[in-house]
């Protein structure tokens, strides 16, 4: 049974996964801050229970402004960060070179946090760099929002998907244990490879709370369709909460065509998070998710 | 699934997915990558997404990398030298991934030690000559293969289908970009090459342009600075060798491109075809078998990339390249962007620098 219904953030940034001629163009109509509150407002009264979402500058001014604005609503929800946002540093790194990237992100992490960096450096632990990384990045999110509602802080498919290419279970581990025992909240992955989570995790006899992936009628974005569809019943009986994104295949297929495919995988679905920047379809697609899938 | 792209079409437009398990299967493979920045990086992930640990070797003159990196990176040997890693890995197989003014001596000496299998990252040197001396340094067991990874999106591969069935007719008239918004600052990295986002970016475009049409001149160029001393934005007019006019426009400081995006517009007697990375879309004066009996089509990302490619790092293009590469070593068969083919979008790139008359 699927137990939340989520909200995603890619309209509110910008991002569309269909063609970047159509991010272009709602970019150029991005909501405003007051606008993305209202589809959050609408989103919950359909039914929405959280909100999942990327270290994006426009979503902390979104928060904060939720925070001052709509403080009730802001304590009501679920809320899944997704980092880093991956974008920002391949831009960087276009800039100044890898080295130069690394080089800038190592001196900010060392400001910031001197003593763990020299703890790190001292015991030849480079993995917990990686945590203060990902401290740095959630932190600010993590003091505007209630601490007891944030549920998962999630790494972003980029850097999961190098974890697993490069069989770094330390990194997983130290990332996992920083993040559950030192930021106090749930750890999870994003990936577009499931099936190969699933192998590294058996390998290696680890296991993560929750997994996003996405999973869709056409098997965009999802490897091989069936491979997928195994590991995502693997994974969740073995206890890992799964959250569907891209359920709509960037807009390929429509909302009765993915919830007629979800409903055959719903029992291992924790939650399933769609996106858009109208009220009037947030609370809709909330409803209709929700009487198909709960 | 759009009528049209039925499983046999998608076969033959992405045919490196067919049997792709047989490719990876080959557990003693040793793959080495020799610079581990940005695609350093992303190759080798694919690589090991595709066959776990295959890559057991990285070559980076970074201390930062080596060292630190390196203590995370645990299932890979780092190297600071070539040879060193070459005489210790013996690899079958090289990625040259480090910045383009080091790709000629790097391949050089890797075909002096007589690697067979090398891929370099675009662009495979800085101009026609040295992308010629690497060629002629090559025997003939030896393959290279070109990071042109915009020629394994399957939109591009469909369109270059359908202008080469005639479906648009004859083409009269091409338009078309590749832009970025990766440079909005300014930057002295590229000014020691004397080339910016045309040899750069540019060169995937013209890549495009050189695999769809025959083009036989460059009528005028022209080029702008905004963030470095050399070309951030230029514009070029071509003519194929029938007489179309094609005009591209390459530029990586547009700061409404979040991530890059290459546009052609074919303009024929019989109708309009456009394409990108994300999307075909087709209009045409009569129906069409090839277009599932309509006059019209728009076909976008999902609807090709449907189960493909087998694992996921970045766009589906990069992964399909990869296994391409991987089947080459598999098969010994010849790269489609090996070295000789990439001869042509090498010579058109240094004939439109000189058009566009561009001195650092």
């Amino acid at each position: 049974m699927v137990r939340e219904i989520l909200l995603g953030d890619n309209p509110f940034i910008g991002v569309s996964h269909l063609a970047q001629e159509k991010a272009r163009e709602e970019k150029k109509n991005l909501p405003t801050v007051r606008s993305r509150a209202a589809v959050i407002e609408a989103a919950v009264e359909g039914g929405v229970t959280g909100f999942t979402f990327s270290t994006h500058a426009l979503n902390y001014e979104l928060l904060q402004y939720m925070l001052d604005n709509h403080p009730v609503t802001l304590q009501a929800l679920n809320y899944y960060i997704l980092t880093p946002y991956a974008q920002s540093y391949v831009r960087q790194a276009n800039l100044f070179g890898t080295a130069g990237l690394a080089k800038s992100l190592l001196r900010d992490i060392v400001l910031e946090n001197p003593a763990g960096v020299l703890s790190a450096l001292f015991t030849l632990d480079f993995d917990k760099i990686a945590g203060l990384f990902i401290s740095r990045e959630a932190r600010p999110y993590l003091k505007i929002l209630p601490k007891e509602r944030v549920k998962a802080i999630l790494l972003h498919e980029v850097l999961t998907e190098l974890i697993i290419a490069f069989d770094l279970a330390d990194l997983l581990q130290e990332l996992k244990k920083y993040i559950e025992t030192r930021l106090g909240v749930g750890f999870g992955v994003e990936t577009r490879n499931i099936h190969r989570l699933r192998s590294f995790l058996d390998e290696h006899s680890l296991s993560v709370e929750y997994v996003m992936t996405p999973l869709n009628p056409l098997g965009y974005q999802m490897g091989v369709r069936e491979e997928a569809e195994d590991s995502v019943k693997a994974l969740s009986s073995r206890g890992a909460k799964i959250i569907a994104v891209n359920i709509l295949a960037s807009g390929a297929c429509t909302l009765e065509e993915s919830t007629a495919y979800l409903s055959r995988l719903k029992q291992y679905i924790y939650a399933v998070a769609f996106g858009t920047s109208k009220p009037d379809r947030a609370k809709a697609n909330a409803q209709h998710l929700r009487s198909h899938l709960e | 699934m759009s009528s049209i792209l039925h499983r046999d079409l998608l076969e033959s437009l992405c045919p490196e997915v067919v049997g792709w398990e047989g490719y990876t299967r080959r557990a003693d493979l040793k793959i080495a990558v020799v610079g581990f920045g940005k695609m350093g990086l992303l190759h080798s992930g694919i690589v090991n997404l595709l066959i776990p640990n295959a890559v057991k070797a990285i070559v980076d003159k970074s201390i930062l990398i080596t060292f630190g990196i390196s203590k995370i990176f645990n299932s890979v040997k780092f190297y600071r030298n070539l040879d060193g890693m070459l005489d210790e890995a013996k690899p079958d197989a090289v990625y040259v991934t480090t910045p383009t003014p080091s790709h000629y001596p790097i391949a050089k000496h890797l075909l002096e030690r007589g690697i067979n299998y090398i891929f370099i990252e675009k662009p495979p040197t800085t101009d026609y000559e040295t992308t010629y001396q690497i060629l002629s340094r090559k025997k003939s067991d030896q393959h290279i293969m070109v990071g042109f990874q915009k020629r394994f999106a399957l939109t591009f591969r469909h369109a270059k289908l359908l202008i080469d069935s005639g479906i648009i007719g004859e083409v009269v008239n091409v338009y078309s970009y590749i832009r970025s918004g990766d440079i909005l600052k300014h930057t002295n990295r590229f000014n020691p090459l004397g080339r910016g986002v045309l040899l750069d970016l540019g060169v995937h475009l013209v890549d495009l342009l050189s695999s769809f049409f025959k083009i036989k001149r460059v009528r005028q160029a022209e080029y702008q600075s905004m963030y470095t001393r050399v070309d951030d934005f230029l514009r070029a007019d071509l003519e194929t060798e029938d007489c179309a006019r094609v005009s591209l426009e390459a530029t990586w400081s547009d700061p409404e491109y979040r991530l890059p995006e290459t546009y052609i517009e074919v303009q024929g007697t019989h109708g309009t075809l456009k394409v990108t990375e994300d999307y075909l879309k087709v209009s045409t004066s009569a129906e069409h078998p090839l277009l599932g009996n309509k006059r019209e089509i728009a076909l976008y990302k999902p609807h090709y990339y449907q189960g493909i490619p087998p694992v996921n790092l970045a766009d589906p293009e990069y992964t399909l390249e990869n296994i391409h590469f991987l089947r080459c070593i598999y098969e010994g068969g010849e790269p489609l962007t090996s070295i000789e083919n990439s001869l042509s979008t090498m010579r058109l790139i240094d004939e439109i620098y000189e058009k566009a008359k561009i001195r650092v």
